[in-house]
């Protein structure tokens, strides 16, 4: 999985960090013994920018690490700068974190590997990122950690836009601090000077003489030490102490170190960096505001639903254009025949029905992307943090949630910053309710065909409402049934709020495209092997076994195609299911829509492209829209996509968890299947009850 | 530096009394010792001083901003654990007191 890179305060963990318990690392397979190699870890506080830095360094088009799901690799990659003739490095990002006393599992996994408790993870160097704007906090972490470790340490001074830090600050704070200091803007992207910078700096002093701040040695509270994972066999360098007396020592050595920073910086008269901050705190009066505050979060986010729609639009109209065109021209070469049914019904029906939503999932990330680079996203979780507290839930799982709007397993996964196991289950079993972007073209196919666009009061638009709904329904459901978790098997008090709010910045526009790109990329990459599989499979099973030519003599060609596919095998298995299907107001093909989907969500629509494709005789290729706005059910002969029948397909799809890559996340999360399991049983639950009504309701 | 600047004390109070767009400055945190932790490491020490940002609607989180203008949100049931002193400032010294909050005390 891909970096990101957003001013947000979540996890900015790289998605692929594995919370591993000792049991499972022997299966890791890192390797950093090779002499050649040296290992750089990059640590810092949370939105320092670590993820700009590592990404910088290791080039944005390389693909960074994979998430295996096994393996605990915690975002390395190689720099961009090795060459034959050169040292070779290598670079890790760690997850970002507020001092060396973790309060959750993402700064415990910083904390193991600063320490080197895992046995197969080393490193040669530690590239500490301090924020410029936030330089005394940042500063009395970096020292901090220059207590604790015996490696050699860079200091990277993040943030620097405005080259306010000369030269002659810079040897101060080297002196002080004993380690060679750079200041950079790594959004600006110099990476020549940081290249440079990190192959050629040495410490200056040894660190018996000068790198020792506070005489404390590093202690770790009861509870800190239970996020820590390390090797059996390794010797801890901390102390654990219980209670009062553990958290007085914590206390001090945070308190010290904090004072320490703050000398260093008077005396070389450096300041905090203002930049941005009186417009922030003039935004912050606007977006925060008790009325205005509210009024805007609904605006933004109504926009950056309805944008999806409105401006994907044409878009999503031209792909699908190209698409059937090709469909066409390839299908008129070819002869008539299995083969030609194969490409133009399996492949072009199948994945080219889901590719037309690459417009979409594209405009949602962009905007996505320039909202959490905005900083706007804290503030949204301040709006709705008070909401959130009413159903049993802390500040820290607006985040995971909201990445659930992309995709639920990095939000599953966000969901380690939430301290609290109770209130981290109640958020991992309700996320998959979160409308994600696998959902988008489901929605857009059957909002798009069976909801009429006209203006409401004015200026909204029926289309983009419903779709809003839809997001807005999921996220209830989500809340509700998290409340109900927090009240009944997972009671308990909800974790501390306390938020950071970066300061708000203009987001940058070439981040936005390369987040763009690469879910764009992602998306036609899964289409081009998940998809594209299983729409193979679907056209065999809807083509096979063949009906006997004695069966079709004297129908016409459009009964022969329905004829033989409705005695094929998926047309036999859609069959002996719609008698659960029919109270839902769905024939058997939407049943077998709903049957694939349970593999990933856009197989509905590949689905039925393929099933109206070779149902269809029709040479003449129309959109998968007017095929089902067309179609007739057998039973009563009325048309078969009512307004009814499209909700309840609708309902059944934000309320199912249709996606097995989230049962596989959420098992590995907790740690045995009962999790997965339960959420998968209570949403099949809900989403048949609510389809079903639904369909009474509209029907 | 900052003591040079008039103000006059009034009382203390804890946090989630504060109005928007009031100062004050931080006397002591919490009992509750993550929540210790945490401030410390936003940067902030007892006697910082604090300006308070806005309210959320319907009693949500308070939100703060310090130092050289970071800021960081806190719900109310927490913000009841930090006491504060309120700080009345001399209007004609705002212009100097601006000047003089980019440094650490």
């Amino acid at each position: 999985m891909d970096k990101e890179v957003t001013n947000s305060q979540a996890t900015k963990g790289p998605p692929n960090v594995h919370t591993s318990t000792p049991r499972e690392n022997a299966n890791t397979s890192d390797d950093s013994t090779s002499h050649s190699k040296e290992r750089l870890i990059l640590v810092g506080l949370p939105n320092a920018g670590k993820s700009t830095i590592f990404n910088l360094l290791t080039g944005g088009h390389r693909k960074v690490s994979n998430y295996s799901g096994i393996t605990v690799d915690v975002g390395t990659g190689p720099l961009v700068t090795n060459t034959d003739d050169n040292k070779s490095y290598e670079v890790t990002d760690l997850p970002g974190l507020y001092n060396l006393n973790p309060s959750s599992f993402d700064e415990g996994l910083t904390l193991s590997y600063l320490l080197k408790l895992k046995k197969n993870f080393t490193y040669q160097k530690v590239i500490i990122v301090v924020d410029w704007q936030r330089l005394a906090s940042s500063l009395g972490l970096a020292l901090s950690i220059l207590d604790v470790i015996k490696e050699d340490a860079l200091i990277v001074i993040n943030k620097d836009d405005s080259h306010e830090v000369d030269a002659q600050k810079r040897t101060l704070l080297e002196e002080q601090l004993g380690v060679p200091v750079l200041p950079l803007s790594a959004i600006e992207g110099d990476l020549s000077t940081l290249d440079h910078f990190i192959r050629h700096s040495t410490t200056k002093e040894s660190k018996e003489t000068n790198r020792h701040f506070t005489e404390a040695p590093l202690v770790l509270t009861t509870m800190a030490n239970s996020f820590i994972q390390y090797d059996l066999g390794v010797k801890l360098p901390y102390e654990v102490y219980a209670g009062e007396e553990g958290e007085k020592k914590v206390a001090a050595s945070i308190n010290d170190h904090l004072k320490k920073a703050r000398q260093f910086l008077n005396k070389d008269k450096l300041r905090e960096n203002e930049k941005n901050a009186e417009m922030s705190e003039k935004i912050d009066r606007l977006a925060l505001h008790p009325l205005f505050g509210g009024i805007i979060f609904i605006a933004v986010f109504y926009l950056l639903f309805s944008s999806i729609y409105t401006w994907a639009a044409p878009a999503m109209d031209f792909t699908e254009g190209i698409v059937l065109a090709l469909g066409d021209f390839i299908g008129q070469s070819l002869p008539e025949g299995l083969l030609k049914s194969l490409i133009v019904d399996g492949i072009f029906a199948g994945v080219g029905g889901v590719v037309i939503f690459l417009p979409q999932i594209m405009i949602l990330f962009f905007l996505m992307s320039l909202l959490e680079q905005s900083g706007y996203i804290s503030r949204a979780a301040l709006i709705v943090d008070r909401i959130m507290s009413w159903f049993g839930l802390g500040g820290k799982a607006f985040l995971p949630y909201l990445s659930g709007y992309a995709c639920a397993i990095p939000g599953i996964m966000a969901a380690r910053t939430i301290p609290n196991p109770k209130e981290r289950y109640a958020t991992i079993m309700t996320l998959p309710l979160i409308t994600c972007s696998a959902r988008l073209p489901v929605y857009i196919l059957l909002v798009g065909t069976f909801v009429p666009s006209y203006e409401v009061a004015g200026l909204l638009n029926s289309q983009a409402l419903a779709f809003f709904f839809l997001y807005f329904l999921g996220s209830l459901a989500a809340l509700v049934i998290a409340k109900v978790l927090r009240l009944s098997y997972f009671k308990g008090e909800s974790s501390q709020f306390i938020m950071d709010l970066p300061r708000f910045q203009r987001p940058s526009l070439r981040v936005a495209l390369y987040q763009s790109w690469l879910k764009g990329r992602s998306f036609l990459k899964k289409a081009g092997t998940i998809i594209l599989g299983l729409s193979l499979v679907i056209w065999l099973l809807s083509t096979f076994p063949r009906t006997s030519p004695e069966k079709l003599t004297g129908l016409s060609e459009n009964q022969v195609a329905a004829l033989e596919l409705e005695n094929s095998a998926l047309g036999r298995i859609g069959h002996a299911m719609e008698p659960v299907i029919r109270p839902l107001g769905m024939d058997w093909k939407i049943g077998v829509g709903l049957l694939v989907s349970f593999g990933a969500r856009e197989l509905f629509v590949s689905a039925m492209g393929t099933l109206y494709a070779v149902g269809d005789a029709d040479e003449n290729s129309k959109g998968l829209k007017e095929k089902l706005k067309s179609d007739v059910d057998e039973v009563t002969g009325k048309p078969l996509f009512s307004m009814a029948t499209a909700w309840s397909i609708l309902m059944f799809f934000v309320f199912g968890l249709q996606c097995t890559s989230t049962l596989a996340i959420l098992k590995k999360e907790s740690g045995s299947w009962k999790i997965p399991l339960i959420s998968f049983g209570y949403m099949f639950v809900l989403a048949y009850t609510a389809s079903f009504i639904a369909y009474k309701i509209l029907s | 530096m900052i003591t040079t600047i008039s103000k006059v004390e009034t009382m203390k109070k804890t946090l989630d009394q504060m109005k928007a767009g009031e100062r004050a400055r931080l006397i002591q945190f919490s009992e509750n010792s993550a929540l210790h932790f945490k401030l410390l490491s936003l940067g902030l020490l007892p006697g910082d001083e604090i300006k308070v940002i806005s309210r959320a609607p319907f009693g949500g989180p308070i939100s703060v901003r310090h130092g050289s203008g970071n800021g960081f949100a806190i719900r109310l049931k927490e913000a009841k654990c930090i006491e504060v002193k309120d700080m009345e400032f001399n209007k004609n010294q705002q212009s100097e007191s601006d000047h003089h909050k980019g440094n650490f005390q």
